[in-house]
């Protein structure tokens, strides 16, 4: 039998569905929490402060962010729905969606705010640990924080890093535990939500203790669908290090009946495959066909046609050039309200280091023109901001939206910014595509970029501090 | 040649022609046949400790290399070799002390000697400073774009990696000061610390490892 993954924000009010979810949660949040089907240890694979092979594996800042999240959604539904078949519940249970796309889906359902159940039982799925005001629904979660244009727009599921693209679905990496630059599905909606709903949802380590996170998770995978049948040139990696990666550690996680499952990303391709055995009510297109920007187009048809010399090596072994054009002197501080800074940027005649064999160097061709936000740390992993490209002095960032290019969101910061934690204090990474607002920059011209980044919040504890801001041209 | 040279140009991995190329200095030095380092009484030739820190430690830190080359407007391959000479110049001066501390050694017979660098090695491997400074050798900061600026930035970042990795690695230096040029031993070490850098997860103990 396919489960069907259903819409949870168009269900009614203490569906079933929803009903059997909190149950089955109270199930495993009676185990021992060395079980690994209890509901800690569900939680702590995703982020802990022990590393073995099964915990603290969760994948951000790499292409391997949607297929490990998948494997590990699809063994956690499979828990849930033993414990719900196990106290009498239906076996065709499958785990619901977040849908944000319509105003009032953005609120936290009352489910998840009312402290019994229907029965008169305890709630599982309240969580006191989210945003201040969480109680009413509302946390904030923004139109803008969710738009799906760039991440559904985004024509290459893997990115190069590095300061280049990121991709839909991440740069390459091996295995890897983040955080670094994520895919545009990561970066944007991910961690918006991640960031608003805060609380344990802010947290890497945390995150699985609020039922919501397994919520919001399932619409980021059905994203993944979305994405691959909105457009044909849209595809998974091709390469051998992807489909059956990582190579230097396996990703394990142990099923419904305590067998550990070893999984690979091709395993997770097809969402009908015996292990995953699901499909998702709705995988419909919300940008209605919207084409594919010029400039993405002409890179993507770029890549397509990528010159093979006489020895058969595609041009830079399929790898992008990246190119800095400018970067901030120093540090920019997050303060509450808005922050501006600006770069001047440069774009030289022909890429610098290769000059000799540069193919078309000096030639007008397709490019990235990409915002770098590097060495973001902070404290507060529930701060969002929205980022802006060539706001005016006097502009309203709440209409002046053509100017909105992302929105940076902490999720994650306050582990990412501590120097003897796994993550060297590197903090976090972001990068948007602004080749729109680069379009006059002309050889050898130099020019400003202004960026400005509007905090979606008053008051705070602490600031966060971008390490630098840099501008990247990237071509194929 | 234009076509390899293109593919290089854009490869991470290209900065591995450097310990690639101290491998070979190590493997053709006739220092390190067995019968010379059976026999010989000699202190290393500081051209064989450059080229075993170059060759062990400079894997290491690719990723800073990357990370350097990458945010550099211009000079990136240059600030790329400036951290990693004042990388290597930290384990230079390191392997001084240690090479002082390996002839406490000398008077023990060689097994007794390797098995108690061993051994600290192991034991080291499990405190939590270890841990601490493994974690630390993967930062990579803000750096400015160009000239002096990026050049500063990159010899301070040598500096700082340095000590870490100092800090991190000096037991497992010792054992290779003291197995005495045994350029089977000291690639074995070196496949395990790559591994523990590369190796997915960041567990850095057997314990966790094993778990």
């Amino acid at each position: 039998v396919v489960h069907t993954r259903r819409n949870l924000s168009a269900l009614p009010a203490w569906d079933p569905i929803i009903v059997w979810y909190a149950k089955g949660i109270a199930e495993m949040q009676s185990r021992d929490p060395d079980d690994p089907r209890s509901w800690d240890w569900q939680a702590a694979v995703h982020g802990s402060d022990t590393t073995t092979q099964f915990l603290n594996q969760c994948q951000h800042g790499s292409w391997y962010f949607a297929p490990w999240h998948r494997g590990y959604l699809a063994a956690f539904e499979a828990i849930v729905r033993n414990a719900i078949t196990g106290l009498g519940g239906p076996a065709s249970w499958a785990l619901p969606y977040w849908d944000m796309s319509k105003p009032a889906w953005r609120l936290i359902r009352s489910e998840f705010r009312a402290q019994k159940l229907p029965d008169g039982s305890d709630n599982p799925l309240y969580v006191p640990q989210r945003r201040p005001g969480w109680k009413t629904g509302d946390v904030g979660i923004a139109a803008w924080g969710v738009a799906l244009d760039s991440i559904l727009l985004e024509p290459f599921f893997a990115g190069s890093g590095g300061g280049g693209s990121t991709g839909f679905g991440g740069p390459v990496t091996g295995f890897f535990h983040g955080p670094g630059a994520g895919g545009a599905l990561e970066a944007g909606i991910h961690n918006y939500v991640h960031s608003r709903v805060s609380g344990f949802m802010g947290d890497f380590n945390t995150a699985g203790l609020d039922p919501l996170f397994w919520l919001h998770h399932c619409n980021i995978d059905r994203l993944w669908e979305v994405w691959r049948k909105r457009d044909p040139a849209h595809k998974d990696p091709a390469q051998t290090s992807w489909k059956s990666g990582p190579t230097t550690k396996k990703f394990k996680v142990y099923g419904a009946t305590g067998a550990v499952w070893t999984f690979t990303p091709q395993q997770l391709v097809d969402t009908k495959a015996p292990q995953l055995d699901y499909v998702y009510e709705d995988v419909s297109d919300p940008l209605a066909g919207a084409a594919m920007p010029p400039h993405l187009t002409g890179f993507l048809a770029a890549r397509a046609r990528a010159p093979r010399g006489r020895l058969g090596i595609t041009a830079g072994g399929g790898r992008p050039m990246l190119q800095v054009l400018g970067a901030s002197a120093r540090k920019v501080r997050l303060t509450a309200g808005r922050k501006s800074a600006s770069i001047s940027v440069k774009r030289p005649k022909r890429p610098a280091g290769m000059k000799s064999f540069a193919a078309g160097a000096g030639k007008k061709g397709p490019e990235r023109i990409l915002l770098n936000l590097e060495n973001i740390t902070g404290v507060d992993p529930g701060q969002t901001y929205r980022v802006f490209v060539n706001l005016p002095d006097d502009g309203d960032p709440d209409t002046d939206e053509h100017h909105l290019v992302g929105t940076v969101s902490l999720f994650g910061v306050n582990t990412a910014s501590d120097p003897d934690g796994e993550h060297a204090g590197n903090g976090l990474s972001y990068v948007f595509d602004i080749t729109p607002f680069a379009a006059d920059l002309k050889d050898d011209e130099a020019k400003d970029i202004k960026v400005d980044f509007v905090a979606d919040d008053g008051e705070r504890d602490d600031d966060a501090t971008v390490g630098r801001i840099s501008i990247v041209r990237e071509t194929p | 040649v234009t076509e390899i040279a293109r593919l290089v140009a854009r490869d991470p991995a290209r900065w591995l022609i450097l310990p690639a190329a101290a491998w070979a200095v190590l493997l053709f030095l006739p220092h390190w046949t067995p019968q010379h380092a059976a026999h010989s009484d000699e202190g290393a030739h500081p051209l064989e400790i450059i080229a075993m820190i170059v060759a062990m430690m400079l894997p290491l830190v690719i990723g800073q290399m990357n990370h350097l080359s990458w945010r550099a407007r211009s000079g990136g391959v240059r600030a790329a070799l400036c951290f990693s000479v004042t990388y290597c110049l930290v384990w230079l001066a390191a392997c001084a002390i240690l090479g002082a501390i390996a002839t406490l050694t000398e008077s023990l017979p060689a097994p007794v000697a390797v098995l108690c660098a061993l051994g600290l090695g192991l034991a080291w491997q499990e405190t939590a400073f270890k841990q601490a400074a493994v974690r630390r050798c993967h930062y990579l900061p803000p750096v400015r774009a160009d000239g002096l600026g990026l050049l500063a930035d990159s010899c301070a970042l040598g500096l700082r990696i340095g000590r870490w990795c100092v800090a991190g690695c000096w037991p497992w230096m010792l054992l290779c000061i003291v197995v005495r040029h045994n350029l089977a031993a000291m690639f074995v070490l070196s496949c395990a610390l790559w591994f523990e850098c590369y190796g997915a997860g960041r567990p850095i103990t057997l314990s966790e490892r094993l778990a």
